[in-house]
């Protein structure tokens, strides 16, 4: 009989189950996979992607207003064909510019509404401040807002308060200046900064001294 | 013997060239030997056997169905077995000899019946027909022969498998060639323990070719599977009810091949020593705990594993004299597993030493304190204690364990 076996036989290595490695080839394959997949799905979506950025309007404004970086908002829009009736982001700062008509807020900017910067305000427009008593204009007055200008003669004595007079119509607010802010607070009046054709100014003027002044909301724009 | 003074044999030769030769000769020359039955084949050799007719049986090698078990069952019925093999077929009859048949004659066809008749009486001469123990492979007499460990528990989870495999694989690093091999016919787990994948049963295809006599060591490397240099594993059988593919002569079988394929076999046991047999009628019938009985007779070194709380310490004390009674000469080795403060109390191996020594008279307990976080590692990812925890105060003590084996 022999020995213990000197040179012992082979025996097949057992088939051990592995501890999860980190560099097991399948999970490598599958990260791969998902990464390829991410890539290629990106860049497939976004060249099917044929939106553009338009800027919008933040709120009302009514035709004259100029143009304030907080007034625009951009948004990403597929036009098509039209899409050189409106201005884009990557297009002239539309900042500045004034527009010849009124644009309701969320719409799209037209490129047809604008003027050039400062053109409307420095050639036919003057600027004047009216100051407006509590409960005298509307309460949702804002920059950009059309408003009709009416004056009541007396109607601060209290004696012989006369028929009201539409002193300018359609006059844009360029500003609101709260007396909080401005006159330390004593609350009784503010003042609006309105754009008024250059041919009313002394008319405005001069209806300011005749009594008390009312705005009145122009809708619709 | 039978009453005339004449020994009566059964001839199972299936048709062989030398058979009517012999059949002719013995009747011829009506000596000692007397022909009870021809039997056709196995099943009627085994039916003959049974019934007590005749003292020795003359099987032939081409005789279908042939195994260990079978030559083990004629054998235990009392018969003395000589095989017969065509001419002198050197492969065939060591296949004879490898299945248990201790005499083997080859039958030469030119010299006829009656010198084939002539050296079947010449064998009879010398074994005393009546005698069992001329059955059996002939024990290698010369050599050195590697050792078996046998790791037995009481009923329970003590921790058998677990020590078996730790101990194992410390064996294997002290650079001592290893062989750890699942014998638990009720929860095999070494696999599982050990995360090992294959499904097919190591053991088992080792013991059917052993069964079919054609177990040696390269066969016997080739059912194992190696975990690494030095250290291969004979995985247990994959479904507790697949138990009958481990009867006990020829897993007695594996265990001689294993002895000289490796310097230690560490042999995970089942818990059961009941000798079944003695309560069945059909004393042909597999045994279940054959295989663990087997394996603790064989055994040089048992380790008897315990859990350190009352239930299983109590389990292991009233198995401890069954064990040694079917251990035999085998060296018993107490090991208490899980040895902790919980179900013991304060200075849990105090106590334990001293009520080993006071119920079973055991003094030399080897203490396995218990390390839930180790174990539950090396069962996360199929691992020996070694293997994730070197530094566990658990595997240091069988560590010392294995060291001690080795040196004696």
């Amino acid at each position: 009989m022999p020995d213990v076996a000197v040179v012992p036989p082979t025996s097949a290595p057992a088939n051990r189950q592995q501890r999860p490695r980190w560099r097991d080839t399948r999970l490598l394959l599958g990260v791969l996979l998902v990464m390829t997949s991410v890539v290629v799905g990106s860049r497939v979506v976004a060249a099917a992607d044929r939106t553009e950025q338009v800027w919008t309007v933040a709120h009302d404004l009514a035709a004259g207003s100029t143009l304030e970086g907080e007034d625009l908002l951009p948004r990403a829009v597929r036009l098509g064909s039209v899409g050189a009736n409106y201005l884009r982001v990557g297009d002239a700062d539309p900042v500045g510019s004034t527009l010849v008509r009124g644009v309701a807020a969320g719409d799209l900017l037209p490129v047809a509404a604008l003027q050039g910067p400062g053109a409307a305000a420095s050639s036919q427009q003057r600027q004047v401040t009216v100051p407006v008593g509590t409960f005298h204009y509307p309460n949702d007055l804002a920059r950009g807002r059309l408003v009709d200008v009416y004056v009541t003669p007396g109607g601060d004595t209290g004696s012989a308060v006369g028929v009201p007079e539409l002193l300018v119509p359609r006059a844009l607010v360029v500003s609101v200046e709260d007396a909080g802010t401005r006159f330390g607070g004593t609350g009784a009046s503010i003042g609006v900064v309105l754009a008024v054709p250059a041919a009313d100014v002394a008319a405005l003027v001069a209806g300011l001294h005749r009594g008390p002044v009312d705005l009145v909301r122009v809708a619709g724009e | 013997m039978s009453p005339s003074g004449r020994v009566p044999i059964l001839l199972a030769l299936a048709g062989a060239p030398y058979e009517e030769p012999l059949l002719a000769a013995l009747g011829l020359a009506p000596g000692r030997l007397h022909v009870v039955r021809r039997c056709v084949d196995l099943t009627d050799l085994l039916a003959a056997a049974a019934a007590g007719t005749a003292t020795v049986a003359v099987v032939g090698s081409r005789l279908g169905r042939l195994d260990a078990d079978a030559v083990d069952r004629l054998g235990r019925t009392g018969l003395f077995v000589v095989g017969v093999t065509d001419g002198a077929d050197l492969v065939a009859s060591q296949q004879l000899r490898a299945i248990g048949i201790g005499t083997v004659l080859a039958a030469d066809a030119s010299s006829g019946g009656t010198a084939l008749a002539d050296s079947l009486a010449a064998a009879l001469e010398g074994a005393d027909p009546g005698e069992v123990v001329g059955n059996g492979e002939p024990e290698p007499s010369s050599g050195r022969l590697g050792r078996l460990l046998a790791v037995w528990g009481p009923i329970g989870a003590p921790g058998r498998s677990t020590v078996a495999t730790c101990v194992a694989d410390e064996l294997a690093r002290l650079q001592v060639e290893t062989v750890l091999a699942d014998a638990d016919t009720y929860g095999p787990s070494v696999a599982q323990l050990l995360g090992i994948r294959d499904e097919a049963s190591g053991l088992a295809a080792a013991v059917r070719e052993a069964n079919a006599g054609t177990l040696d060591v390269a066969a016997l490397a080739r059912c194992a599977r190696a975990l690494r240099p030095g250290l291969r594993v004979l995985t247990g059988v994959t479904r507790p009810d697949r138990w009958p593919e481990l009867p006990s002569p020829a897993l007695a079988s594996v265990w001689r091949t294993s002895r000289l394929l490796a310097v230690w076999t560490v042999v995970d046991c089942g818990f059961c020593l009941e000798q079944d047999e003695d309560l069945a009628y059909d004393t042909a019938a597999p045994l279940r705990n054959g295989a663990t009985l087997t394996s603790l007779a064989a055994a040089d070194v048992v380790l008897a594993v315990g859990s350190a709380d009352p239930v299983g310490f109590q389990r292991l004390v009233r198995g401890l004299p069954e064990l040694r009674a079917a251990a035999g000469s085998a060296q018993v080795r107490v090991v208490i597993n899980q040895v902790r403060r919980g179900p013991v109390g304060r200075n849990p191996e105090r106590r334990l030493v001293e009520s080993l020594e006071r119920y079973a008279g055991v003094t030399d307990p080897v203490f396995v304190l218990q390390d839930n976080q180790a174990a539950d590692r090396a069962m996360a990812v199929g691992r020996t204690l070694v293997e994730v925890a070197p530094g566990s105060s658990a595997r240091e003590v069988l560590a010392g364990l294995a060291a001690n084996l080795v040196s004696g």
